[in-house]
């Protein structure tokens, strides 16, 4: 009787105008092969983050600040993915709806 | 007699409606349940989480999560982000908090559209909150929103 454990991306998908990338990581338990379970974990990776100083009253206090996201960690596949659709366009289009959003 | 038939796109509905709730046939399939765990981050300093999970039905998610803002004296907005959806970009989602040790005021979460995180704002503020007001805090909430 072999119990294994298996971690995989199962499901890439892009998501609206601003080409978010939804990732969920599935974790597989088999017992000789037949499968016992299937949990998942998801997450969603944006081209950027943005930070605005406010004062202690939520007031906006400062500029923006945007950050690419860091996608060094994850698997080459989806790497590659975001290297396809976040396009320049894309980008900047997402940093301003950013900016909006925090206005 | 009205039915509920299962077919490859879904639970269809669309025979089981009134004449007068009837809608298109697309939006009488439910077609998709999902349940999991995110995990949270925020966009300044540190947070712990706990029991962050998800269930997904049809175009509508609930997810919920215990978290505690790491310590921080900065300025910058704080979100939180790290939702397991992007959201529609035609609708906000809104959340119940149902304990706060953020205690200056009450607190109310929106979720814009089109992103996977949420703002803290003030309840009588429409400027988020910063990470300095949150320092250390422990907020318990749920969320619904439409993706």
């Amino acid at each position: 009787m072999a119990i294994t454990k298996t971690v995989v991306y199962d499901k890439t998908e892009i998501v609206g105008d601003y080409k978010a990338i939804q990732c969920r990581e599935a974790t597989i338990i088999r017992e000789d092969g037949v499968e016992l379970s299937r949990s998942f974990n998801r997450h969603v990776l944006h081209p950027s983050s943005c930070e605005a100083d406010r004062d202690s009253d939520g007031e906006l206090d400062g500029t923006f600040t945007h950050t690419d996201t860091d996608i060094s960690g994850e698997p080459q596949e989806t790497q590659d993915v975001c290297a396809a659709v976040w396009t320049d366009a894309v980008k900047a289009a997402w940093k301003t709806k950013q900016e909006a959003d925090l206005s | 007699m009205a039915s509920v038939t299962l077919t490859n796109a879904g639970i269809n509905w669309s025979d089981s409606q009134t004449p007068t709730s009837a809608g298109s046939t697309q939006s009488e399939i439910l077609d998709s349940y999902e349940e999991g765990v995110w995990t949270p981050t925020s966009a300044v300093g540190t947070l712990s989480a706990h029991h962050a999970v998800y269930t997904k039905v049809g175009r509508l998610v609930q997810i919920s999560s215990r978290l505690t803002f790491g310590s921080t004296s900065n300025s910058t907005t704080q979100t939180v982000n790290g939702f397991p959806f992007t959201s529609y970009s035609g609708a906000y989602g809104a959340g119940s908090v149902g304990y706060s040790a953020y205690t200056a005021k009450a607190l109310k979460i929106t979720i814009f559209g089109d992103v996977s995180s949420m703002s803290l704002y003030a309840h009588d503020s429409t400027g988020g909150l910063n990470a300095a007001a949150l320092n250390s805090k422990r907020i318990d909430f749920t969320i619904h929103y439409i993706i």
